[in-house]
């Protein structure tokens, strides 16, 4: 009781260097505040408005640029590519990743070591290194103009996942585990049943982590998705971006396109990134 | 695939067996990631010793890659030129980076003011593409039109503005720098949310012992982040020995003003993909750098493997 | 009055009649020829004279389905070998013809079709477009008529409020630097980070102070790369940065970024390629600017400028027909019109007139003269390119790693 008082007097009066670190660091954030939202802002004014007035408030509002950008120039059909690409691959690599990931984690067997070392090596290689033979391959099996074919590449980048759910079921009690295998549930329901419920947070945390990566990826589609069908809003960018200077009302438009999307999924998801990594919810 | 799987579901009445349930729960990664990631690797490995442009015959070359690669006068320097960036910038996460991520982390775990705001605002930067990022160092950096040089010029005049990424005094620090705002979110969170792990009875008995705010964290909290360590490390030297994209939204794949942030994966980008519009490509040189990377980065983890588990069972026993 | 409007609109109906007619009668001929092309691109500046060419095209072969892809010019080489050892090259692709090894090597594979006789490129008689696309006497690609030219472009209102006049002799020239400069205006916006921005601010004032090194190697196909007088040329350019003429921080300005302070109005000269042009003009529809070509002290105009390349035909292509037919249209006149006037660029011949202002500007000069990039190229070794080595360190020179010396003796020591 008393400790708890003490605690509590302790967070509602914060001492002078408490404030003094809150300030700079509120003072630092208006950077990122000031550089996306001079981007959005930016995606509002006319082409010589933007010349003159680089940065700052628009004298205009117009929504021209909006209108070329997703009606005329097709990134609605983008749109629809990335979201369904970033879609189904989060699927695929959140299943499987965490499979391998508990597998690794709650099983001794021998090579275990040596096998969790193997499934980091894909972190250790620059990826455009490896792109002949998976080209090659891709193209054998018809996978390439098909989003289903980078989702299946995308989920074979699974070094990072799988090392970030080693790490969260490394961490599980096992007398949970353990009473589920006593009153007679075969791994699988275990998994299932009592292991991916509690691992929503550390989910959430890895299907961000990847929203954001494959939402912002540029090389892979630029490699596998040639057709205009199927093309991605990174690749859409890059039309622009090219030849910035020609194009930079468009520039920002499509910019803010790609941006509003993924900063709307971090708001509504930033809470669970400390969760998942906490692992709080095993406790709870 | 499906067979495996029903046998276990079959099998899973016989204790004695539950345990070699692991190969049906590794084995669709184990697949994905062996086809689609191992091979094009080991392929990769094969080209190293071959002279290759990637496409047309290709002439075996014996170890003549590597021998370039550490023994030509001009391409041994560009290379131990850039592998010394590495490391120095591996020095700098360790020295500047981490540190701060702990330290962000701390303010975050104390509540200073505003804390809510900014733990997000810390992470947001993450989120935005690379390429979106280059183009905000424009906005900001470029020596004509940045808005830091119209700073500096407004209160300084003319004379004082700054070259930023064409000063070599200041590109690698620079270059950290947007490191820093770009990617601190990350590791910070991984030690914020180790110390949401620290048992409250802990932190509340240190106050109750009067321990002040300095041994509170030196005695108690930094003690429990070993595990975010071990991540945090890991993942830091693969991340410090494959750096590529900000240096190259930067300042493009030529490295720098000389050279000071070239890194090897640029040398790699160079070599493998031939310039902007000198197009020798070469493959196999390209792979013999990643091969020669691959070593390097895997002796890195063993040895950090092994000073952190040194550490580790040092405070086990102590 | 009525009478000759009428007229006017019997004959207008008579001609459209008989174009009606023309294009019924062609269309009947060509759209015999059907199938689908892949064409690839490099980078996405050349996209809309592409579009142009495509829709031209199409208008005479119906029934032959187009499609274009965009790459970037980093990965591009690795893309396209990529394909072509997965089975899939594109039935027209660009390269850089025999400006980059490229090309060549394919063409020893046998992964190019001979376009010789079998395209006309009579457009191109009298000009030296064909040498950039010729292996061994045969023809592997159809060149365009864009002349890759660079110039100095400057804003005409700072110009004329600082009075200043095109100048017309070398010494004219840095005099308005000077003027310019104590002004306190920026004279001129450049970007030292970039080996090809330096390139092309390089050439000219190369062109301007050494014409006769120049023209000894045209004359004889051999000089010294370390020449004192190209040597001198790089010290006339750091001379000017430490004048200030390049603005405090040039070594770090972008390529784009250098373009963006001159079309901002910020910078009264830019010296660069002229395919900027339409770049410039698309940013800034309102910026008043025109260009002229830096001239060596006796009054000369030099010119440097270089062909450029459009595409090669994949010997694996399904649809040889279509394909052939497509580089005969982008050979035309009418192909390479369309082309010229949607990049808004400089033609290598006279058949075809371009209606922007600028490039009539950067026209008046009065020599072609080579590029030191091509004759790195022209000159080279055996081993290691000297043309590698130019772009991996040409920045150094600006930013103090190397001097002039150091680093054309170093290209020296990689020639023939």
């Amino acid at each position: 009781m008393n400790a708890k008082r003490i605690k509590r007097r302790k967070l509602k009066r914060p001492g002078p260097g408490k404030i003094i670190v809150s300030v700079i660091l509120v003072i630092y954030s208006f950077l990122a505040i000031f550089l996306i939202g001079n981007t959005i802002l930016s995606s509002f004014k006319t082409k010589s408005d933007l010349i003159n007035n680089t940065i700052g408030w628009p004298r205009e509002f117009t929504l021209e640029n909006f209108r070329i950008v997703l009606v005329d120039d097709g990134f609605l059909r983008c749109l629809f590519n990335s979201v369904f690409l970033v879609g189904i691959s989060l699927l695929l690599l959140i299943a499987v990743s965490s499979m391998t990931a508990y597998g690794l984690a709650q099983y001794r067997f021998k090579g275990r070591a040596a096998l969790q070392t193997y499934f980091l090596v894909g972190l250790m290689f620059p990826i455009q290194l490896g792109i002949l033979p998976l080209y090659i391959m891709l193209s054998r099996a018809h996978l390439t103009n098909n989003l289903f074919g980078l989702a299946l590449i995308y989920t074979a980048n699974m070094s990072f996942p799988v090392f970030v759910f080693t790490k969260f079921f490394n961490e599980l009690p096992i007398e949970v585990i353990e009473s589920a295998r006593v009153d007679g549930a075969g791994e699988f329901q275990i998994f299932g049943r009592i292991i991916a419920p509690i691992s929503k947070p550390v989910i959430a945390t890895v299907a961000l982590l990847n929203f954001v990566t494959i939402w912002n990826d540029f090389y892979m589609p630029l490699v596998f998705l040639t057709k205009s069908s199927v093309k991605t809003l990174t690749l859409g960018v890059y039309t622009y971006t090219a030849n910035f200077l020609a194009n930079w009302n468009k520039v920002f438009a499509a910019a803010t396109v790609a941006l509003i999307p993924v900063i709307i999924v971090y708001l509504l998801f930033s809470d669970q990134i400390v969760a998942g990594l906490t692992g709080g919810a095993v406790k709870g | 695939m499906r067979q495996s799987f029903a046998y276990f579901c079959l099998e899973r009445r016989m204790p004695v067996r539950k345990k070699k349930a692991y190969i049906g729960f590794i084995a669709p990664g184990f697949i994905i990631y062996t086809i689609l990631m191992i091979v094009p690797i080991a392929c990769a490995v094969y080209f190293s010793f071959f002279e290759w442009s990637g496409i047309g015959p290709m002439k075996f070359a014996g170890l003549d890659n590597f021998k370039k690669l550490f023994f030509d006068a001009r391409m041994s320097k560009i290379f131990f030129n850039a592998l010394k960036n590495n490391i120095k910038y591996l020095v700098c996460v360790l020295l500047i980076i981490t540190p701060l991520q702990i330290f962000f982390a701390y303010m975050i775990y104390i509540k200073i003011p505003c804390h809510k705001y900014i733990r997000m605002m810390l992470f947001l930067p993450y989120v935005i593409s690379t390429s979106i990022v280059g183009f905000f160092a424009i906005i900001m950096l470029d020596p004509n039109i940045g808005v830091g040089n119209s700073i500096i010029g407004a209160l300084f005049g003319n004379k004082a503005k700054l070259a930023w990424l064409g000063d070599p005094a200041m590109v690698f620090k620079i270059f950290v720098m947007v490191v820093i705002w770009q990617c601190i979110g990350s590791g910070m969170m991984i030690f914020y949310a180790d110390m949401q792990e620290i048992p409250s009875e802990i932190i509340e008995a240190s106050i109750i012992d009067g321990a002040g705010g300095w041994t509170r964290f030196s005695k108690v909290v930094f003690p429990s982040l070993s595990a975010s360590f071990s991540t945090n490390i890991t993942l830091s030297v693969i991340y410090a020995l494959t750096m590529f994209d900000i240096p190259y939204i930067l300042v493009g794949p030529q490295g720098g003003v000389n050279n000071k942030i070239d890194f090897v994966n640029m040398v790699f980008y160079r070599y493998a993909f031939g310039g902007t519009y000198f197009g020798e490509t070469s493959i196999g040189f390209g792979s013999s750098i990643s091969v020669t990377m691959f070593i390097i980065i895997l002796t890195f983890s063993f040895v950090t493997r092994k000073l952190l588990k040194g550490r580790a069972g040092r405070e086990d026993r102590g | 009055m009525k009478k000759k409007i009428v007229s006017l609109l019997m004959c207008a109906a008579v001609v459209s009649g008989l174009l009606a007619a023309n294009v019924q009668a062609s269309a009947g001929e060509d759209a015999a020829i059907e199938g689908k092309l892949v064409i690839w691109e490099h980078t996405a500046q050349f996209e809309q004279p592409l579009k142009e060419v495509i829709a031209g095209f199409n208008e005479k072969y119906p029934n032959v389905e187009v499609e274009y892809e965009i790459k970037t010019a980093d990965q591009y080489y690795n893309l396209l070998q990529t394909a072509m050892q997965a089975g899939e090259a594109p039935d027209l692709f660009w390269t850089n013809g025999t400006a980059t090894t490229n090309m060549e090597a394919y063409v020893k594979q046998g992964r190019l079709m001979d376009l010789t006789d079998k395209v006309d490129f009579s457009l191109f008689d009298g000009t030296n477009a064909m040498s950039l696309v010729e292996v061994d006497g045969r023809v592997y690609a159809s060149p365009t008529a864009e002349v890759g030219g660079r110039a100095v472009f400057y804003n005409k209102d700072i110009f004329k409020e600082l009075g200043i006049e095109v100048p017309g002799t070398f010494s004219e020239f840095e005099a308005a630097l000077e003027k310019i400069n104590e002004a306190d205006y920026l004279p001129i916006s450049f970007s030292a980070s970039d080996p090809w921005t330096i390139l092309f601010q390089f050439e000219p004032v190369l062109a301007a102070t050494a014409l006769d090194w120049l023209n000894e190697y045209l004359d004889t196909g051999e000089v010294k790369v370390n020449d004192p007088r190209v040597v001198a040329a790089y010290e006339k350019m750091l001379e000017w940065a430490d004048k200030g003429y390049y603005g405090p921080g040039y070594t770090g300005v972008d390529g784009s970024g250098a373009l963006l302070a001159f079309s901002k109005g910020e910078a009264a000269m830019c010296i660069d390629g002229t395919w900027n042009i339409q770049t410039i003009q698309e940013n800034n529809p309102e910026l008043n600017f025109g260009a002229f070509q830096i001239p060596t002290e006796d009054g000369t105009r030099p010119f440097v400028g270089t062909s450029s390349v459009g595409f090669s035909v994949s010997s694996d292509t399904q649809n040889e027909e279509a394909a052939l037919a497509f580089v005969n249209y982008f050979a035309s006149l009418e192909g390479q019109t369309a082309w010229i006037k949607a990049l808004d660029s400089i033609p290598c011949t006279t058949k075809i007139v371009s209606d922007n202002e600028v490039i009539n500007e950067i026209a008046q000069y009065d020599v072609q003269t080579e590029s030191y990039y091509s004759i790195l190229g022209y000159l080279e070794a055996d081993g290691e390119s000297p043309r590698n080595v130019w772009e991996e360190d040409q920045t150094k020179v600006f930013s103090g790693g190397l001097t002039p010396q150091e680093f054309t003796d170093s290209l020296e020591a990689l020639t023939k």
